[in-house]
């Protein structure tokens, strides 16, 4: 099937009358969430998951992929009024954004932002549209050394780009795959760290993992912090940008859209990665840096851009290779599983109308956000007025409910408390979850594909050099460490210098790369020891001297 | 932390069905309940577990012969999936469901016989018995049209003369597809490598993509589609005897007598001490149902089996499984 | 307290990392032309323990919050999850339901009684229906409302 003839299947099958309304309670349900803190596209995915089993798996999908994109958008809206990043990859446009509300033009930021989202999201289905079919093709030569490269690239990427401790997060990767071991070895059928569980038989559900570390682990946080979120006041007119903001933007638009796109492919890319980049970008390029920082328009356009951008084209790699480039998106791919359908190269050929139904769904869907996202950026607002302790009494229930619903299984409610726990813990001890669940759910394809590797070659590791995919993918993963090795340890040295913000190196931004979906809310407090600087912190520019 | 999987609901169902069945009798055990009582079946809602996930070949057998069964008896038959340790969940639940004959399972054979042999699974192959055949599913040996070998002969020779040389992808270790693999080995002295995957579509990826020279897999549909297609070339396929829609020689034909075990069977089973009545007239009403023309097109006519296979024959068919792969697993 | 203490959490890998060590080499590695089961874990493991091992020394006491009250409060929250669940398993979804929304309404959201009594009664009720009556999921038979499962 020729592109454009898929892309013919794939909107007949986008504006079906049932599909066009997912679209649009996908993009509505992710726009409001992403605009409550502590509610992200993560936990509300894992809680919906559950309920796409009765759909078809082309609306499933559909569904979950807006509510994915769409709390892009509506993270945006929070964290440009109330500096709150609604989801994780919002962080950074609380740099300028929230200056910019300050100064009374909170109007084009939201509006900027939501025309360059649009831009990026269409951009990178546009990518989507022409790089998949060939990318799925080449894929059918991908043994098991090029999945391995390809895990291992995506879990060292998220150790080690943006975070602030790479020691401690490839700590927690190494905690990740080995808690993917627990359950029936997938090669000898041995059962391993089961401790005489049945329930333990598969392993853990990575539903309640996820849901754990991120539902109840940043629930449990944001109380302990007590909430800050106060209404906001102030009216938002003129949401249109004027001409000299378009002209800024124009080209951070154009920028974020094509860095956003590529990063978006990696496995382990995604979101917060693309609007850190975009943003340190358009800093080095601006003729007078210093704006940023205070209200610059760019500093908004870009990262918005980007982050949307990634968030499509994440599904590269799931559509055509079978690999979750984030948490969001592995667990699209359980949804997939469960209806019977396994993503991987085989997709595009054997279910073509998921596979062009979900991409044209996306050409509607940030259509449909666009619409939404000017007319109605007051009504979102009004959102924010439901207090945080009653919206976690009833995140968790829900949380405990869906959980139990993915198996009928109480079993999983314990998973997600002790994870819950684990979590909380986590956040106070500065151990990053991201690499923790990204390599749990990587851990699997990971552990197969070396073994078979092994097996196929004897016990070279050699297979894992000689081919000139996973050998390029290698020798770039020893690039990153060395790179970062160096750089980690520079700073060390330099420990005392204030980093500001957007500072050029992205992990000096004090931001933590998260992965997708996060819920961003707690990425504003500090980690600092006494309660006033936590509640004061902006998150960046963090003085840890 | 509790191991049970919400078996309240379960024991609660089965205790109203037992009060009911009994007569008011206060025993809520599930041991020797159903016995003698059942004169007329059905009586109520009959549950079918599924032990694997919804959408699968296992799930769409269930559902046709359940929706079938219910037309046949009159009694609504409520499917349920019930997956989880590789099956193991949805026996055990099968099992506490009580053996009056409301409570019953799709079984796959081997892997449903094979489970309680390498582990504790929380059931044993006593604790069911196998009620009829649904569908049987042969496996096929399966190169790519790009092959260097031609037929099942250049292939067994060649890995015969290298052993070890040959990757040959399976669907899981302990299916009966890697038992054959190994009994190859063992028996033959034809070693190949059994490179373990899970299910049908990462095995066709790896053929196609010529990451292993040959592959040992269910021929289910999407299967004898890629041989229409021409892109995958059947060398051998599992059976006693030939099947009419793969143009392959069995492996039995090719020099190894023995191996004919590697066929999947989806069937119906029950709890032990299900009373007679109840398995004969299942058994009737599945042979009827697999002489309907709509339930054979939805199972796919092809893997109806042409001579109906009853209780008896069906735990034969296990009976030669364990005995088979038994020793092989408790390794 | 100790300045030390905040190598409670590294130990703590440290040791996980040792017993996962241990189990995994225990199941046996095999050899890397045909990998057992333990290979990999162990690998992993070794991972975990250097890391971990390595963060005992170098890790920034910067990066650890102070425990204080609200960290109890967090604790009795969590309490009240796992008597939840405990609940859910015997009596059904909606009682406990109601119980934990109003000590979560009352304890953290600090709602008065008259907010928080319908709140929770209404939240309970209407996930009930969403799940149970709705999505069908069989929770526990309840002693307020039978589940519709089995």
């Amino acid at each position: 099937m020729g592109i454009l003839e898929g892309i013919g299947t794939g909107f007949s099958v986008a504006l079906d009358p049932t599909n066009l309304l997912y679209v649009f309670l996908g993009v509505l349900i992710g726009t409001v969430i992403g605009v409550l803190p502590g509610l992200g596209p993560t936990a509300t995915i894992a809680l919906l998951l559950p309920l796409t089993y009765e759909i078809e798996p082309v609306t499933a999908v559909i569904l979950l992929a807006g509510i994915y994109y769409g709390s892009m958008y509506g993270g945006t809206i929070t964290s440009v009024l109330l500096q709150l990043p609604g989801e994780a990859a919002s962080v950074v446009t609380t740099f300028d954004g929230y200056q910019m509300a300050k100064q009374g033009r909170a109007g084009p930021a939201l509006g900027i932002a939501a025309i360059g989202s649009w831009i990026g999201g269409t951009v990178s289905v546009i990518g989507l549209t022409l790089l998949a079919p060939p990318l799925a093709d080449l894929a059918v030569e991908f043994g098991a050394p090029e999945y391995v490269a390809l895990t291992a690239l995506g879990i060292l990427l998220v150790t080690y780009l943006g975070t602030r401790h790479p020691v401690k997060s490839l700590c927690m990767a190494a905690l990740g795959l080995l808690l993917a071991t627990m359950g029936q070895d997938l090669i000898t059928g041995t059962t391993r760290f089961t401790f005489g569980q049945i329930s333990l038989f598969d392993g853990l559900d990575f539903v309640a993992v996820a849901m754990g570390l991120f539902g109840v682990g940043e629930i449990l946080y944001n109380v302990e912090q007590t909430e800050k979120a106060q209404a906001v006041k102030s009216k938002i007119k003129n949401i249109w940008p004027t001409k000299a903001d378009f002209r800024a933007s124009g080209w951070p638009i154009a920028r974020g859209s094509v860095m956003g796109f590529f990063i978006g492919v990696l496995p382990g890319g995604g979101g917060v990665i693309s609007s850190l980049a975009s943003y340190a970008t358009e800093k080095r390029v601006a003729k007078d840096p210093t704006r940023f920082g205070k209200g610059a328009i760019e500093g908004v356009a870009g990262p918005e851009t980007a982050n949307n951008a990634s968030s499509t084209s994440a599904f590269i790699p799931l559509l055509t290779l079978g690999i979750p480039a984030n948490v969001v998106l592995a667990l699209i791919f359980g949804a997939l599983l469960v209806q019977g359908i396994t993503p991987g190269p085989q997709l595009i050929s054997q279910e073509p109308e998921i596979f062009w139904g979900v991409i044209a769904s996306m050409y509607i869907g940030n259509l449909m956000l666009l619409a939404l996202n000017i007319p109605l950026v007051g009504f979102f607002v009004q959102l924010l007025r439901v207090r945080a302790g009653i919206l976690a009494a009833f995140a968790l229930l829900v949380t405990m409910a869906g959980v139990f619903s993915v198996n009928n299984d109480p079993f999983d409610m314990w998973v997600v408390l002790i994870f819950g726990i684990v979590g909380w813990l986590m956040k106070k001890t500065g151990f990053e979850p991201g690499p923790l669940v990204l390599a749990f759910v990587l851990g699997s394809i990971l552990e197969t594909n070396f073994r078979r590797a092994m097996l196929t070659s004897g016990g070279e590791f050699s297979i894992f050099f000689t081919r000139p995919m996973s050998g390029t993918l290698f020798a770039l993963m020893a690039l990153v460490i060395i790179i970062s090795t160096v750089a980690g340890i520079r700073r060390r040295r330099q420990r005392s210098r204030p980093a500001t913000p957007g500072e050029e190196d992205l992990a000096a931004t004090g931001t933590t790369a998260e992965p997708e979906g996060t819920p961003g809310a707690e990425n504003t407090d500090g980690t600092a020891t006494d309660e006033a600087s936590a509640q004061s912190d902006s998150g960046v520019g963090r003085d840890r001297s | 932390m509790r191991r049970t999987r919400s078996t309240w609901p379960a024991l609660i169902a089965a205790s109203v069905l037992t009060l009911t069945a009994c007569g008011g009798s206060e025993d809520a055990g599930t041991e020797d309940s159903g016995g003698e009582a059942a004169a007329e079946y059905p009586t109520e809602t009959i549950n079918l577990i599924v032990p694997y996930a919804a959408g699968g070949p296992t799930d769409l057998a269930a559902r046709t012969i359940g929706s079938c069964i219910e037309e046949e008896l009159g009694q609504t038959v409520v499917v349920e999936n019930r997956e989880g340790a590789s099956g193991s969940v949805g026996m055990q639940a099968m099992i506490a469901g009580g053996n009056d004959g409301y409570s019953l399972s799709l079984i796959a054979v081997p892997a449903s016989a094979t489970n309680p042999l390498q582990d504790d699974v929380g059931y044993t192959n006593e604790d069911y018995v196998p009620i009829a055949a649904v569908t049987q599913i042969p496996s096929a040996l399966i190169v790519g049209a790009d092959s260097r070998f031609a037929d099942a002969e250049a292939f067994f020779s060649y890995a015969e003369e290298n052993p070890g040389e040959l990757n040959v992808g399976v669907p899981g270790s302990t299916t009966s597809q890697a038992m054959e693999l190994r009994r190859l080995a063992e028996e033959y002295g034809v070693e190949v490598t059994a490179v373990p995957f899970t299910g049908n579509a990462e095995m066709t990826t790896a053929i196609l993509g010529g990451n292993v020279d040959a592959i040992f897999i269910n021929s289910s549909q999407d299967v004898l589609e890629n041989i229409d297609a021409g892109s995958f070339v059947p060398l051998a396929v599992s059976p006693p005897e030939p099947v009419d829609y793969i143009e392959a020689p069995t492996l039995a034909e090719s020099g190894f007598e023995e191996l004919t075990n590697s066929v999947s069977v989806f069937g119906l089973a029950a709890p032990t001490g299900v009373p007679d009545n109840v398995v004969s007239t299942l058994e009737e009403t599945v042979d009827t149902c697999l002489q309907k023309d709509e339930v054979r097109e939805q199972l796919g006519e092809q893997y109806v089996p042409d001579e109906f296979i009853g209780s008896d024959e069906f735990s034969t068919r296990i009976d030669e499984i364990v005995e088979a792969y038994g020793p092989i697993l408790q390794e | 307290m100790s300045k030390q203490l905040h190598r409670i959490a590294p130990l703590v890998l440290l040791l996980l990392g040792a017993a996962a060590l241990w189990g995994s080499w225990s199941l046996g590695v095999g050899e890397l032309s045909a990998p057992g089961p333990g290979l990999w874990p162990f690998i992993v493991s070794l991972v975990l323990t250097a890391t971990a091992l390595l963060l005992l020394f170098i890790d920034e006491p910067d990066d650890y919050e102070a425990w204080n009250r609200n960290a109890l409060r967090i604790a009795g929250g969590l309490l009240s999850l796992a008597v939840f669940i405990v609940l859910f398993e015997a009596i059904g979804f909606v009682i406990p339901a109601v119980l934990m929304l109003l000590f979560w309404l009352r304890l953290f959201a600090k709602e008065p009684w008259r907010l928080a009594v319908p709140l929770a009664i209404g939240g309970a009720l209407l996930f009930y229906l969403l799940f149970e009556v709705a999505l069908a999921v069989p929770f526990p038979d309840g002693i307020l409302f039978a589940g519709t499962g089995r």
